[in-house]
């Protein structure tokens, strides 16, 4: 399990989003640069999958709902948000700040990457704690310890640390790592995944 | 996987059944795996774990990494299916939650040695959960780590050791509503702490913080009548990988400049299901 250290005000952790957008509505695009419009007779593809940030829909999201966000597009999926806030509040006992502060850091679910950052390698949650995870390019590195950085967030004081919210002191510590170390074994090239055992 | 589009009749159905009870026999939910009715009876469609790095070897590149088919060899079996389409959709454009650029693979027949097609990056047909295909890209072969398509474009799709690592079995005695196995009606959990193999080590904060010594806390530890060691339940098991490295030119938004990007990734197919 890495261990960081804050490094940087974190006042922009919760001005990540990306949201904002008003009309939701399925829209069927120009394709400047791309596939064009479908010609008639070609097939549609209907969604039943979906995946961005490890372990918040898994483990955030009452099982019953995991289809209806399976069958969203994050930022149309109300049905998450509402979820980690239950989960925030009567799971994990966190107050109402800290709750509020899950929702929007991990709404809409969206892995966050940035391609203008400098750095050579990534780090879940970089962008959204402005690098203090290791990396400001952010999106996910095989190595990541994505469960003890969630578990911080959701049953630590990650946030109040990053001065996100005060400490609500209702942390449950023995909940906040799994300790188990990254033990695969990822290669320096292409494809990078480590062959199969 | 879904070999009722495979095979006809009563040999087809009870294979399925077969592979199904196989792969539910061995229930993990981990970063994502297993996590609808839906995607339990399609193993193929269930999409593990996602990933995005620059590459290692080329940092002008961006790596993507989707897995999917999880529990290599008990679980999923690794017959590609082609009507399932499988994309990574970018929010690229700043202030902006919507996807505008998309990459999308799928194997062009079933079997276990298939070709696939890999489609874009391209701006989607369709900002929705129902898509239609973008400009095809190029072709490449089953588990060949030196395929290229496009300019500059690197794409893989083979058997891979399941990155992910996590105590599952711990977890899901302290959440077992989490485990499909347990749906409609859970047990109430059973632990409240995970393993700490160490009662004087300090619980620390992913951060650094210090919270105190795991026995002082009360957490399980060795001796404890919850505790067992630590494990990492993914450990055994492969997954199949799709890793395609892009440029980092191909994700700048049309007229604009290079900045942060959302990402998810789906599967999807032609009836939904």
């Amino acid at each position: 399990m890495k261990r960081f250290y804050v490094n940087a005000a974190l006042a922009a952790i919760l001005g990540i989003s990306i949201a904002g957008c008003g009309n939701n509505d399925p829209q069927v695009l120009g394709v400047p640069g791309g596939g064009g419009s479908p010609p008639p007779g070609t097939t549609t593809y209907i969604q039943t999958e979906l995946f961005a940030r490890p372990a918040v829909k898994e483990g955030l999201e009452m099982f019953m709902d995991h289809d209806a966000t399976n069958r969203s597009e994050p930022y149309n999926d109300t049905t998450l948000t509402k979820d980690i806030g239950t989960f925030a509040s009567t799971v994990a006992m966190r107050d109402t700040a800290t709750t509020a502060a899950l929702q929007q850091i991990l709404g809409p679910d969206e892995l966050l990457f940035d391609i203008s950052a400098p750095d050579t390698k990534a780090a879940y949650l970089g962008v959204e704690s402005g690098g203090a995870t290791g990396s400001k390019f952010g999106g996910r590195a095989l190595n990541d310890d994505v469960i003890d950085l969630d578990l911080g967030a959701v049953f630590g004081n990650t946030l109040a640390l990053l001065k996100v919210v005060p400490d609500d002191h209702k942390e449950s510590p023995c909940l906040t790592t799994d300790n188990v170390a990254y033990d695969k074994a990822n290669t320096a090239t292409f494809p990078y995944v480590e062959p199969p055992k | 996987m879904k070999l009722s589009r495979v095979f006809a009749g009563v040999f087809a159905v009870v294979l399925l059944a077969v592979a199904i009870t196989v792969y539910s026999t061995h229930a993990a939910r981990s970063s994502d795996h297993q996590d609808s009715p839906t995607i339990v009876a399609n193993p193929m469609e269930d999409i593990t774990d996602s990933f995005a790095f620059p590459a290692p070897d080329n940092p002008a590149n961006v790596v993507f990494v989707v897995d999917f088919c999880p529990l290599i060899p008990v679980g999923c079996n690794s017959t590609f299916d082609p009507n399932v389409l499988y994309q990574i959709k970018l929010a690229n454009v700043a202030g902006d939650p919507k996807e505008h650029l998309v990459i999308q693979m799928k194997a062009n027949t079933a079997g276990t040695n298939p070709t696939f097609t890999l489609y874009g990056p391209s701006a989607p047909n369709e900002q929705d959960t129902k898509n239609t295909l973008v400009a095809q890209t190029g072709t490449f072969n089953f588990n060949d780590a030196n395929a290229t398509v496009g300019t500059g474009i690197k794409v893989f799709v083979g058997t891979r050791h399941d990155p992910f690592f996590f105590d599952l079995t711990k977890f899901f005695k302290i959440l077992p509503d989490r485990n499909y196995k347990n749906q409609p009606n859970p047990p109430k959990g059973t632990a409240t702490s995970f393993n700490f193999p160490d009662p004087n080590a300090n619980v620390n904060d992913v951060l650094g913080n210090s919270y105190g010594k795991a026995g002082a806390l009360g957490c399980d530890v060795p001796g404890s009548p919850n505790y067992s060691a630590p494990s990492d339940f993914l450990q055994p098991y492969n997954v199949m990988s799709w890793v395609v490295s892009v440029p980092k030119t191909m994700l700048v938004p049309a007229g604009g400049t290079p900045g942060k990007i959302g990402m998810w990734v789906t599967a999807s197919t032609p009836s939904g299901s």
